[in-house]
């Protein structure tokens, strides 16, 4: 943004804001002052109309994501379970809460969660981050964050002694008289996510015609695009999965074969998909496919994380399920239309890995602000 | 407490934005009614009359109208209970029990004149366990929970009054609704959404009480009464849980930008209570957990999901939406019935008058 232009926008800023509250010190109003550094093609994430992107946002949201002070207890961050080095996914099948307790599900990478369509493994009543993150702060069984009605007020307070989120809530939202609760931590997290952007992988630097990729990893990328492969009939979008805003229509689910626990298709109690949500039999097993988009770094795999390896992963589609799970009357039925040796699949992880960021899991914009300085 | 709440109808009036407004029709989606929503247009259907014209019911003496309190308790057939209360008899296997959380949420609730009409009662806004058509009853209030499990606590106290103002009438009956609803009208008659708004930001401190937070179903639990039977909950593997938890909330919701409120759900699982002879000032409304779980075994559950929580495919659910009078599942695939209440409210199981002195 050139100086002039920041400027008049500052100044507009202070004019509303003396208009709307003639008391309180002017701070400068963060707004308008967000870029998008997207490659050509892309175009921005929905943003909801009530929270904006601005830089004081995003920056308020980054040390609030980082924060322990957010869980009831202190001991966990949301960046617990989505450090940067994993492309903000954790490596364990299943994430512990602040209260000792498992999740029931693989915590996913956020990378691009702005152009989600849906949030979590299966959900299409979550529509925005703003809406999802209800469930890591509040959630009861298992606990995540355990905010509750005892420790909420005990979490804010926490915030409201540190000088630097009274300054950090009163530039993220000036308009605002007592800007530091609930549901601006949630805005300002939000943000931070939405800036949280993978698109300089060697993949895209191949795109871009700025990199190349060796034969095994052409092979690779051929096979992704193919009828054979099938890959993109799930993972086709510029995110790598099928519920991209702008490129994806609907919120499409898929059962795999992972399980057939009953010859009838059933999965695992509390891990049946869309079923959880619907109640119809149709939804056993249907699952968001999640973005590939740096997922040599995601493991382990799958809603549960029973998937340990890519390898592995690959081997699961190749073979169109896993175990009983191949025969369950629910599964894609481009499932079974792929075709891959041993040695196509390997090239095909070959590939996956060229989605690998290195921009992504090194940007000092999106790491620690809590990290000892080196 | 009481001289206050007295005071407020007096108070209203001159505040405008004190009182709910016309309530009405928050069950269904609004604007768009359409043929996908079936659920019965209760406000403005007239309960037929119970009694000929030439009965006792004609000469009701007329009520003056004003500060109106219905009063409701929850007990386990005659017994009182609170947090902690034991109770007995519970259920198939006649178990004995704790009881560690008893709330639900009310609306639309009405004093039914002779005339067989449906008069809201308009809620006292400046009560802190009401939101426009809405009320939260908590019978196990702030003390029933268990620190050292639950680390959590709701809202200071107990609640079992819902307390409004009534204008001046003859009236015979009450109904109201069971559940929160997807948007009620404010005072300036515009919509407000309630049940599916965030839980970060509900509109209102009874919309945020973390124990009835439904947000994997992005919305609340609207009814939640949870047992712990005594030597606990026998599981399928050998295990046992502590609790047999009743969580009754909508379910296959999907997200409607066009509607205030944001979502349409497949199953709404809210249901009408209607009683055709009330007296709001010598009857109140008993829960009765004996009632509610009268067609379940809380002693054991050889289901995935333990207890209720209103998942059409948990056959637990099967006997304790019966005694609702709520059809749990569609009657068949494309019904479009599931979550729809099975009568006009007027058979309630659950829920039974009795004597304010009883």
């Amino acid at each position: 943004m050139n100086l002039a232009r920041a400027l008049a926008v500052a100044a507009m800023g202070l004019i509303g804001l003396t208009a709307c509250q003639p008391d309180s010190p002017a701070q400068p109003a963060a707004r308008g002052d967000w870029r998008w550094r997207l490659p050509p093609g892309v175009r921005p994430p929905p943003v909801p109309a009530d929270n904006p992107m601005t830089q004081a946002k995003f920056e308020l949201g980054r040390r609030l994501f980082y924060d322990k002070r957010l869980s009831g207890n202190g001991s966990i961050s949301c960046a617990s379970c989505h450090p940067q080095a994993k492309a903000f996914s954790d490596s364990v099948p299943l994430s512990l809460g602040s209260a000792g307790e498992r999740t029931l599900r693989n915590a996913q990478p956020l990378a691009n969660a702005a152009w989600h369509q849906s949030y979590t493994w299966a959900n299409n009543t979550l529509t925005t981050l703003e809406r999802q993150m209800d469930g890591p702060l509040f959630r009861t069984d298992p606990v995540e964050m355990g905010i509750n009605d005892l420790t909420q007020p005990k979490v804010l307070a926490r915030l409201q002694a540190d000088p630097v989120y009274v300054r950090g809530f009163a530039q993220a939202f000036p308009a605002e008289s007592g800007p530091l609760n609930m549901a601006n931590i949630v805005k300002a997290i939000a943000t931070f996510e939405r800036g949280i952007v993978s698109f300089d992988s060697r993949y895209d630097r191949y795109q871009a015609g700025k990199a190349q990729l060796s034969a095994a990893e052409l092979r690779g990328l051929k096979l992704f695009r193919s009828e054979q492969g099938q890959c993109f009939r799930c993972h086709g979008s510029a995110n790598f999965d099928d519920q991209m805003a702008g490129e994806s229509g609907g919120l499409p689910f898929h059962n795999i074969g992972l399980y057939n626990l009953d010859g009838k298709g059933g999965y695992p109690f509390p891990n049946r998909g869309m079923l959880e949500l619907s109640g119809a039999q149709a939804d056993m097993g249907r699952f968001r496919s999640p973005s590939l988009r740096n997922v040599a770094l995601t493991g382990p795999y799958m809603h549960d994380g029973s998937v340990e390896t890519l390898e592995e992963a690959i081997r699961v589609h190749a073979e169109h399920g896993r175990g009983a799970g191949k025969s369950n009357p629910w599964k894609d039925a481009s499932l079974d239309r792929i075709r891959l040796s041993r040695q196509e699949q390997a090239d095909l992880a070959a590939f996956l890995k060229t989605l690998s960021d290195d921009t992504l899991t090194h940007d000092p914009a999106l790491s620690d602000p809590f990290a000892a300085k080196p | 407490m009481k001289p206050y709440w007295m005071l407020a109808p007096a108070l209203c009036l001159s505040l405008a934005g004190c009182l709910g407004g016309g309530v009405k029709s928050s069950e269904d989606p609004t604007p768009n009614q359409n043929a996908q929503t079936q659920q019965p247009a209760a406000p403005s259907q007239p309960a037929a009359p119970s009694q000929p014209a030439s009965s006792p019911a004609a000469q009701q003496p007329a009520y003056p109208g004003g500060a109106t309190t219905v009063h409701f308790a929850l007990k386990s057939g005659n017994q009182p209970v609170a947090c902690g209360s034991k109770l007995t008899s519970i259920g198939t296997s006649l178990a004995n029990a704790q009881l560690t959380e008893g709330m639900i949420y009310v609306h639309d609730v009405a004093l039914i004149n002779d005339q067989g009409q449906e008069v809201p009662l308009q809620l006292d806004q400046k009560n802190q366990w009401q939101f426009l058509n809405l009320a939260l009853l908590d019978f196990a209030g702030g003390s029933c929970k268990q620190p050292n499990v639950d680390d959590n606590q709701p809202l200071d106290g107990s609640n079992s009054d819902v307390v409004g103002s009534a204008p001046a009438g003859r009236y015979t009956g009450l109904s109201f609704k069971v559940g929160v609803p997807i948007s009620a009208k404010n005072a300036q008659g515009k919509e407000i959404g309630l049940n599916h708004q965030p839980a970060h930001s509900p509109p209102h401190p009874i919309l945020g009480v973390y124990w009835l937070m439904w947000e994997w179903q992005s919305g609340h639990r609207f009814m939640r009464v949870d047992l712990a039977p005594d030597g606990g909950v026998k599981r399928q593997d050998g295990k046992s849980d502590p609790k047999w938890a009743f969580h009754l909330g909508s379910t296959d919701c999907k997200p409607d930008r066009d509607i205030v409120g944001g979502y349409r759900c497949g199953k709404p699982n809210r249901f009408k209570v209607l009683f055709d002879r009330f007296n709001p000032q010598s009857d109140r409304v008993v829960l009765d957990i004996q009632s509610l779980f009268s067609g379940n075994d809380i002693t054991r559950d050889d289901s995935a999901d333990f207890g209720c929580k209103s998942n059409v495919t948990d056959a637990e659910c099967q006997p304790i939406f019966d005694r609702l009078g709520l059809r749990l599942n569609e009657s068949q695939p494309g019904a479009n019935d599931g979550g729809q209440p099975l009568n006009d409210g007027r058979n309630a199981r659950v829920f039974r008058l009795e004597k304010i002195a009883s």
